[in-house]
């Protein structure tokens, strides 16, 4: 076997080097997305997992209300009542809050403030300042309560030293801090990229409006704890609402969090690497075809069927480790690229700053690597290998003639229905969700939906180029009709052309969908939710509640402007959207204000239960436990209207009566709506995020926005947006959350020009022969041009033709069904009409691109040498 | 007896209709005979070399080589017995265009999992026996049509088969060339006992052999 591939398979992988090398560059573009998802997935966990273990320094406990960064806080009196276990040395309380700084670049840049209690700050943490003063001497701190610590790195990129003042965005408006110390890039101050702030814990607490609050306590326990019993004895301690968790299982709990998002990245990546698969099968494919006499001659002469199998694979599997090495830098380099934007699109997914404050890459991702290039290459190579043993021994005996077989000339082949059936089993899983349940059941759909419309494309395409003769036959010019019949007597390799073209195309079709499903179920939403005219937030994101949280007495002093709509109540209405912990799942939770009556509970779409109007005079009575759920969360939680929902609210487990069904996209997980009377009760928290209301008509909108940002804007910093803007702004995020994306079709596309680009050049050497005689009998260099990219362009069009007649079926049944099991949304399918023009240029640039060297190539080729070709 | 076929059938299905190119073949053929075979095109000459040299099967009748019926050999026992006990030299020569004389020579060795440093000696004597010693490192393009016909005879050599099949040896060469190639293969018959089967459309090819069988419409029309 050794001999085999030393004398024939390398040499002739050397003696094809464009061709090689094409391939070896398909594999390396598949593998680069693949590895780069894979990087940028292992990364974000990591950096997390990193700040998480950088934050809990010795704590062997971590108490928080669950729910994440985005919760509540907890009353501090609960740090009392950890007093009565003496397993526990020490416990440090936190409150921790992400603060937006303005800087130089008058950018909004996060920054997670943590208030400590720098007297017991030290048992738990350790932090090492430029200037040790600080830390060795809290009290210098403690004296001075506008006093921050930053670490050195954030500092530096905001031009900011020891005695520089800083505005932080805060619940009670903006408030100007000194900056007393720098920390050094060691312990706690590793956390979170480096974006850390620290404060005095009761600063903290005045600054955010956490007054008698904390967000997390750490545990310090004694040696040979049982941390398992002691956990459960203090959540009988403080209740169920409280998480006491080891503080790698926080990590755990995030990971558990974003793995659905992981899973579409990954699916994504995925089939940008089945368009290599493509390529490799193609390449082995054509290589097979082409070396069916020598094929012959090695049977002849005695080598088994097996050998030659072997010797194919044995080819393919050199071509993936090259690929796959490439690959693995190209991902590499590529993951650097792409991190930020993939963070940013996961951050408002799940409505908490993320942030990968570097790229870890290991050498188990090369590992990954090289093993997928070569076994994605060796599977790709499978099929074509086979057929190549199958080869027989006579086909020695034949003059040159196996390269121009035109093969199987039937247009429903056997590949056609094992397509058929691909495509009917993605139907059968995906109705039934199978693909979300189990991980190998995902990757079948993923690579039935791939290679099943791959599969039965070629046939369509034949079905329309027949059509397109008959049509077209006594009009088009001998040129044409040759096009269409050296497409029609070759459908094998027209159909390799296909197949690689279609897989790039669907891949742009159904981010295309996706992204215009989305946007237009949010967009139509919006317009049956959102009634008020102004929206009222600190700077940041309200769509995405990457706000600072305000405090309810701010809605009093909005109230004082002219031209706002009066209601019985009150004038402006407020939000507080709060994360919490429901089985084990992180959910989000919406506590809105007694609605405007004009508005009639627009804010709540009802799916089921009854009608806003009816539903809305119930959930706002604040006497009652009354509260809807999220379609999604029923989805993930078999309630119905009527049932009793337990909550873990701060104050103890309470139980609230379901009474309808709405839709809400905030939270893939599920959303609970509550009157804000009722949150305050069980939550107490009067911070709020955002505030809504609706103009009167004395003033225009854009005067009453322009009143309130002048009185309130700069002191309290909060910025008002309008309903336009705010749909604006969502549509802008949706985009921006796809963005990444255009990466992948890129590399789809691209390895499917590569495709191309080698089939079209094989085809050309292939019909050296055949075009010296169409020359000979009197065609010209350019009719051998045209009739080359005519043939392109008719499986570029067609082939585009049949890519948006099966993308769309596939995102349909895509983002009807696998995008709730998937990623938690429900989103009505909307067909993005402006892709289909787009797959259509697309389809044809990418193959008339691929075409033109080769028929360049056969133009220029001599007659006398293209007759003698063999 | 070297060679041994007993009512040997192959009938070809072509469309609705049954083609019969050999219709109950019996030959035998002693070690060392030179034996050509001759007939119009059709006449089944090429088949009855395809399925001696275990390259396709026939519908009925057996063949026997030194004692062993080939019909019997699964695919892989197939291969081996060509591999080891049979030698082909072909009218387009088929020689691998990636592999030098030398190593298409010794490639029967090789597929048999020999190294080619262990089978260099042996491929280089036959094509320095053949008048190619200094031809050894050329790729097929960069020889004659003799000289490929040439390397072709040594690798079918190289195994030391009892058996050559040759199809049309001289087809695509020149007389002067073709009777060269002729000339070796009639030598290697007289001087070391080589049993040689000869497809070939020449008269004057097929004088060269020490038998002639003359075949039509599938059967041997005359054996002399």
């Amino acid at each position: 076997m050794y001999n085999l591939f030393r004398f024939i398979g390398f040499r002739h992988l050397s003696l094809k080097p464009l061709r090689t090398i094409l391939t070896i560059l398909g594999i390396a573009f598949g593998i680069a997305l693949f590895i780069a998802i894979r990087i940028i997935n292992h990364s974000t966990l990591l950096s997390f997992e990193e700040s998480m273990e950088a934050m809990a320094g010795k704590a062997s406990l971590v108490i928080t209300l669950g729910g994440g960064q985005g919760s509540s806080g907890f009353p501090e009196e609960k740090l009392s009542e950890l007093k009565s276990f003496k397993e526990i040395k020490n416990a440090v309380p936190m409150v921790q809050s992400a603060g937006y700084f303005t800087g130089d670049s008058h950018v909004n840049e996060s920054l997670m403030v943590t208030g400590v209690d720098l007297l017991k700050e030290s048992s738990v943490r350790t932090y090492k300042t430029t200037d040790s003063e600080i830390m060795d001497d809290p009290f210098i701190f403690l004296n001075q309560p506008d006093s921050v610590i930053l670490t050195k790195e954030f500092a530096e990129r905001n031009h900011l030293a020891i005695d520089s003042k800083i505005e932080l965005a805060t619940s009670i408006g903006k408030k100007t801090l000194t900056v007393r110390g720098l920390l050094v890039p060691e312990g706690a101050a590793k956390a979170y990229g480096g974006t850390l702030a620290i404060m005095d814990i009761d600063g903290a607490q005045v600054t955010f409006g956490k007054g008698g609050k904390l967000d997390r306590i750490d545990l310090v326990t004694r040696e040979g704890v049982d941390l398992d019993s002691l956990s459960k004895r203090i959540v009988e301690k403080l209740g169920a609402a409280y998480q006491v968790e080891r503080p790698q299982e926080n990590s755990k709990s995030m990971e558990r969090l974003v793995k659905s998002y992981q899973v579409l990245l990954s699916f994504f990546s995925t089939l940008a690497l089945l368009v290599g698969v493509f390529l490799v099968a193609n390449t082995v494919g054509i290589s097979v075809v082409e070396r069916r006499k020598e094929i012959g001659i090695l049977r002849a002469l005695g080598a088994m069927k097996v050998s030659i199998a072997t010797l194919f694979v044995t080819e393919a599997f050199f071509m993936g480790i090259i690929g796959g090495g490439m690959g693995v830098f190209m991902g590499w380099a590529l993951a650097g690229k792409l991190i930020g934007m993939v963070t940013r699109s996961m951050s408002s997914q799940y409505v908490m700053p993320l942030t990968a404050s570097r790229i870890h890459f290991s050498g188990e991702q090369f590992i990954w690597g090289l093993g997928v290039g070569a076994l994605v290459s060796v599977l790709a190579a499978l099929w074509p290998s086979l057929r190549a043993a199958s080869v027989k021994p006579l086909e020695a005996m034949k003059k040159f003639e196996g390269a121009q077989q035109a093969g199987n000339k039937k247009i429903f082949t056997k590949r056609f229905y094992v397509g058929c059936l691909m495509l009917c089993y993605l139907l059968l899983s995906s109705f039934g969700h199978w693909g979300g349940k189990n991980y190998v059941l995902g990757i079948l759909e993923q690579g039935c939906t791939m290679f099943g419309s791959a599969l039965v494309a070629p046939a369509l395409v034949t079905i329309l180029i027949l059509c397109f003769k008959k049509l077209f036959l006594n009009s088009s010019g001998a040129v044409t009709r040759l096009s269409s019949d050296n497409l029609l007597r070759h459908p094998q390799r027209t159909g390799s052309n296909v197949m690689t073209l279609m897989i790039g195309l669907i891949l742009v079709i159904m981010v295309a969908s996706l992204s215009k499903s989305f946007k237009t179920t949010l967009n139509d939403w919006f317009k049956r939710v959102l009634a008020a005219d102004v929206l009222i937030s600190s700077s940041g994101k309200l769509f995405s509640f990457q706000v600072q949280p305000l405090d309810e007495s701010l809605g009093r002093e909005i109230e004082k402007s002219l031209g706002i709509r009066r209601g019985p109540l009150q004038s402006v209405y407020a939000l507080r959207f709060a994360h919490l912990n429901y089985e084990g799942k992180q959910i989000g939770l919406k506590a809105f204000d007694i609605p405007d009556p004009h508005n009639n509970y627009s804010l709540l779409d009802m799916k089921s239960g009854g009608k806003a109007t009816d539903i809305g005079p119930q959930l706002f009575d604040s006497s009652k436990n009354n509260v809807l759920v999220s379609e999604i969360f029923v989805f993930h939680h078999p309630k119905k209207p009527g049932d009793i929902l337990v909550l873990n609210t701060p104050t103890g487990a309470v139980e609230f009566k379901i009474l309808g069904v709405m839709v809400d996209y905030a939270s893939s997980e599920g959303m609970v709506y509550m009157s804000r009377d009722v949150y305050k009760k069980y939550w107490r928290d009067n911070l709020v995020d955002g505030f809504s209301l609706n103009v009167d008509g004395t003033l225009s909108i854009s005067d009453v926005r322009r009143d309130i940002e002048a009185r309130l804007g700069k002191e309290k910093n909060i910025v008002t947006v309008s309903q336009k803007e705010m749909k604006d702004s969502i549509m802008n995020e949706v985009d921006k959350s796809f963005a990444y994306t255009r990466a992948i079709e890129a590399a789809a596309l691209l390895v499917a020009f590569l495709g191309l680009f080698n089939t079209f050049l094989i085809s050309v050497m292939e019909r050296t022969r055949e075009i010296g005689l169409l020359r000979a009998i009197g065609m010209d260099r350019r009719q051998v041009l045209i009739m080359i990219i005519q043939e392109a362009l008719l499986q570029g069009a067609f082939g585009a033709v049949v890519a948006i007649v099966l993308g769309s079926g596939i995102a349909y049944i895509f983002v009807k069904n696998n995008l709730t099991s998937m990623l938690g949304w429900i989103v009505d399918f909307s067909f993005p009409w402006s892709i289909v023009g787009i797959t259509l240029l697309l389809g044809i640039a990418v193959t008339i691109l691929a075409a033109f060297y080769p028929a360049r190539h056969a133009a220029k080729l001599e007659i006398r040498e293209a007759l003698d070709y063999e | 007896m070297l060679l041994q076929v007993k009512g040997l059938k192959k009938i070809y299905q072509q469309g609705d209709q049954k083609v019969k190119a050999l219709d109950g073949i019996n030959l035998d053929v002693k070690q060392g005979q030179f034996v050509s075979i001759m007939g119009p095109s059709g006449s089944g000459k090429s088949t009855l070399l395809h399925l001696v040299g275990g390259l396709d099967r026939g519908t009925s009748g057996t063949i026997e080589i030194d004692g062993k019926n080939i019909n019997k050999f699964n695919d892989k026992d197939l291969s081996i017995f060509r591999r080891q006990r049979l030698g082909f030299i072909f009218q387009f020569f088929n020689l691998l265009p990636t592999m030098t004389a030398l190593e298409n020579v010794a490639l029967p060795l090789l597929l048999d999992g020999k190294s080619l440093s262990e089978v260099e000696g042996q491929a280089s004597n036959l094509l320095k026996d053949l008048g190619l010693g200094k031809r050894a490192g050329h790729t097929p393009d960069q020889l004659s049509g003799g000289e490929m016909q040439r390397v072709a005879i040594a690798r079918a050599l190289v195994t030391n088969p009892l058996l050559i099949l040759a199809d049309e040896p001289t087809g695509n060469l020149d007389s002067k060339t073709g009777g060269g190639v002729l000339d070796i293969l009639s030598q290697m018959s007289k001087e070391k006992k080589q049993t040689i089967l000869m497809v070939t459309h020449s008269p004057e090819a097929a004088k060269s052999g020490d038998r002639l069988i003359t075949m039509k419409d599938g059967l041997i029309q005359s054996d002399v």
